[in-house]
């Protein structure tokens, strides 16, 4: 698997080697300074135990646990008290967590996990295979309404229990992606007696067997964690062994990116996420602030053309407009140089990722022009916009209201370059319900959004026929360019049914090239996860899975 | 002596400077390309944030187009959702306050009650409850800001039209025989709705405020329409980085709601002035 690519991931070594060059620096500011500045930040070098952090964060979650429905801001909560039956490092590689070991049977349907036997959840309750069992069977109950866990083991089947700690899952059908979907938080693991509430109280109080406990979620405000002194089985990922350090998490919501930020620099937080493209660069330049971030694997961010309708209908006319936005110029811009360009199917640090796909869709007018002629889009009407048949050439793009203003102003461009070749692209504001609504019609031209996940069958999900339903429990469907092709759904089904790495990068690869020829997408820039952090905190880590915040190993020095 | 004539220039000079100052906006709403040649869409994505030079007097914005340029053109924009608001808001109330003072008692009491329940709601509250009915863009935000504050000229007329309707030249003209038609329009109409003229002027600011709030959020003009609400909207993000994208669309909403009210009070002061 290809490895993923962390920006400015720290680990222990670079930490050290931080500390060193930091107190070069500051014994040289001394001398050239005339001792005017105290040591800047020397870190002790010995992690400490207690303490708060203050994480702010720009979304609430709709429910905190995972299962149900299945956004990013879940997934975050989800890190800090769930724990998962197997972990993925930062080369791809699967490693044991809740699960030591386990077996996958020959057809590719059964796989037999050994459990570890020393887990309790926050509860009491103890995790044993009927936990697991209790777990797969709620992501796929129609009732979770799960539609990221639920939709990633559509071929679960059941889950046998020869012994307390040993879980045999069956599948419907082979699906080599299971353990790498499995290590995602979105499939953590919560105590069967908490699941067996009702959702909302579920929702609202989860159990898991994680470093942290939610201690309480006060509503458009913050929610509270506290360290599970019994904590004695953290991933292989972390930089240390029994309970989380930290006492407390207080894990707020600040919408407003300026304000996130502000909170930031004067203390207030200690950790913000989605540091506004605005904020970079000061962030950058602040010497008590330090940046964590890295590219999450998946489909990147994009907007979907719907090929069920006009005037996405025509291969041609999709590579035009594909081809008549300027994204590049477009993030310069808008991010101020800080977002690289995707322009693949796949994010760069998706496993299978294949780089011959990252320029099938480069911005060319000229050809987006002829294009457009050979497609009989040939009048123009008074404002310069193309016409074929006396029906102007126009793109409906519904844009929720809670899209960050950075996206917005990007489609802005796109809606001026395109202009230029002929389209009329109107942006349609509208709140998050009425957006949703539209979609579940398929009443768009192109969807915006964007799909995280460790495995390269993201591109069966977005792309393939089986996706084109809504999925069970959940309101939309998922497949949202309504593309349908035989051959691009046998690629696909076929990558599930082999763990041969070679073979599965071959499928992924003709994956690749296929959806990129139809030209089903513009794609902008790899989904990152971007903190920006006090100088004080340290030990933060991504979890290489979906590159997700995780607190266990995080320490304050005050 | 001098302090009297210092007065009297200084209450001159105000309203001369906001009457100049709408009338920059009057040629700015007519023919925006009078005072620039930059095309208001344009983007150029090299010069984006840039701040106030000789080149671009008040920056550029995210998309690297003129700030200055889209504001002399969102003012149409935003002043005609004024002008039309208020006009909304106008025609209903006088057309409630009519029925209500000629209607008899029961639509007297009808509106009356209808008048309260429209007071019961704040008027952002009750715009957003329109916007959110009639969908986001220019003719909603119209509506929604019309039916939002007609309460209060509702309230307005009505007791003008209370007041005039047992006037006694209105009684002479009902004992000639004149049809309810002519005495609405010959003499309810012109003397009910004399005081709005000062209140419509005055309002026009307070319909350019309502509609860019609405448009800040992100119920107003769709993109990339320059609309002064928006682009504070836009530009709130980049506060620390770029004020100039905050200061100047907020800059030209306070001076319009100033210039409007200034204005307003000068014509009331002259009818007053004329009438005693």
């Amino acid at each position: 698997m290809s490895p993923s690519t962390p920006l400015f991931a720290q680990s222990r070594p670079r930490h050290v080697r931080g500390t060193i060059s930091c107190v070069v620096a500051c014994a040289a500011a001394v001398l050239l300074t005339g001792c005017r500045r105290e040591a800047h930040h020397v870190a002790p070098q010995t992690p400490v135990s207690g303490g708060t952090i203050v994480y702010a964060t720009d979304r609430e979650p709709v429910c905190l646990d995972p299962h149900v429905a299945g956004d990013m801001p879940q997934v975050f909560v989800a890190q800090q008290y769930l724990d998962s039956l197997v972990a993925m490092d930062d080369r791809g590689r699967i490693l044991p967590w809740l699960a030591t070991d386990w077996q996958i049977s020959d057809d590719g349907l059964s796989y037999t996990f050994h459990l570890r036997r020393d887990v309790t959840f926050t509860d009491g309750t103890r995790f044993d295979a009927q936990a697991v069992r209790a777990n797969l069977d709620h992501m796929v109950d129609p009732h979770t309404q799960s539609g990221t866990a639920g939709g990633y083991i559509r071929q679960y089947l059941r889950t046998d229990t020869p012994d307390d700690y040993t879980a045999v899952v069956h599948l419907k059908s082979p699906y080599a992606a299971f353990l790498e979907v499995l290590s995602q938080g979105f499939l953590g693991l919560e105590s069967p007696r908490a699941l067996a509430r009702p959702r909302d109280v579920n929702c609202q109080s989860p159990v898991g067997s994680g470093p942290f406990m939610v201690q309480r979620w006060d509503h458009q405000n913050d929610i509270v964690f506290v360290r599970n002194p019994a904590y004695n089985w953290g991933p292989p990922t972390a930089l240390h062994h029994g309970p989380a350090r930290l006492d407390r998490i207080e894990w707020r919501f600040v919408a407003e990116p300026s304000v996130r930020f502000a909170a930031l620099q004067a203390g207030e937080a200690d950790v913000i996420d989605s540091l506004p493209p605005e904020a970079e660069t000061p962030a950058q330049r602040n010497r008590d602030l330090w940046l964590l971030m890295a590219d999450r694997p998946g489909n990147p961010t994009n907007g979907t053309l719907n090929v069920r309708r006009a005037p996405f209908n025509d291969v041609r006319v999709r590579e035009a407009f594909v081809r008549s936005a300027d994204i590049p110029g477009a993030l310069g811009s808008v991010f101020f140089h800080h977002y690289r360009h995707a322009g693949g199917p796949l994010s760069p640090s998706t496993p299978f990722y294949d780089p011959a796909f990252e320029h099938v869709g480069d911005y060319d007018p000229a050809r987006a022009n002829a294009l457009l002629d050979a497609a009989g889009w040939t009048g123009r009407t008074a404002d310069g916009i193309r016409t074929r048949n006396g029906v102007p050439l126009i793109v409906h793009i519904p844009v929720r209201s809670s899209w960050p203003t950075a996206d917005r102003t990007l489609w802005e461009q796109v809606q001026a370059t395109a202009r230029a070749t002929g389209f009329q692209v109107l942006l349609e504001n509208s709140d998050d319900t009425s957006v949703l609504t539209r979609e579940q019609a398929w009443d768009y031209d192109v969807r915006l959004g964007y799909w995280n996940t460790d495995t390269a069958d993201v591109l069966r999900i977005i792309f393939s026929s089986a996706f084109l339903g809504p999925p069970t429990g959940h309101a939309n469907h998922q497949n949202a360019a309504g593309f349908s092709d035989p051959r691009f759904d046998r690629i696909v089904n076929d990558a599930l049914t082999t763990t041969d790495q070679d073979r599965r990068r071959e499928l992924y690869r003709q994956a690749q090239a296929a959806a990129a020829a139809q030209f089903l997408q513009i794609t902008t820039y790899p989904q990152t996860t971007r903190l920006a952090l006090s100088r004080s905190v340290h030990d933060v880590r991504l979890e290489p899975s979906l590159h997700v915040t995780t607190l266990y190993d995080a320490w304050v020095s005050r | 002596m001098t302090r009297l004539k210092r007065a009297i220039a200084l209450r001159e000079t105000g309203p001369a400077l906001a009457a100049f100052y709408l009338a920059i906006l009057l040629v700015a709403v007519i023919a925006p390309q009078v005072l620039t040649q930059t095309d208001p869409m344009a983007i150029a994505p090299r010069a984006a944030f840039a701040p106030p030079s000789l080149h671009h007097l008040f920056g550029t914005d995210e998309s690297g187009r003129d700030i200055l340029t889209r504001l002399i053109y969102g003012a149409r924009q935003s002043l005609l959702l004024g002008v039309s608001a208020i006009a909304l808001a106008l025609l209903i109330a006088t057309t409630l306050a009519l029925i209500g003072g000629l209607g008899g008692r029961m639509a007297e009491r009808g509106i009356r009650w209808l008048i309260d329940v429209m007071f019961a709601f704040p008027v952002l509250v009750l715009a957003l409850l329109c916007s959110a009915t009639l969908g986001s863009g220019i003719v909603p935000l119209v509506i929604a800001v019309g039916i939002g504050s007609a309460a209060g000229y509702t309230r307005l007329v009505f007791g003008q039209v209370l007041a005039v309707r047992d006037a006694p030249y209105v009684e002479a003209a009902r004992a000639l025989g004149h049809s309810p038609f002519k005495i609405i329009r010959r003499h309810i109409l012109p003397n009910a709705v004399r005081p709005l003229v000062v209140l419509a002027t005055m309002g026009v600011g307070q319909m350019v405020v309502w509609s860019a709030s609405l448009s800040f959020l992100g119920l107003g003009a769709p993109p990339p329409a320059a609309e002064w609400g928006t682009m504070l909207s836009m530009g709130r993000d980049y506060i620390a980085e770029a004020w100039w994208m905050t200061l100047f669309p907020g800059l030209a909403i306070v001076l319009t709601m100033l210039a409007t009210t200034v204005v307003g009070r000068a014509i009331q002061l002259r009818m007053d002035a004329g009438a005693s």
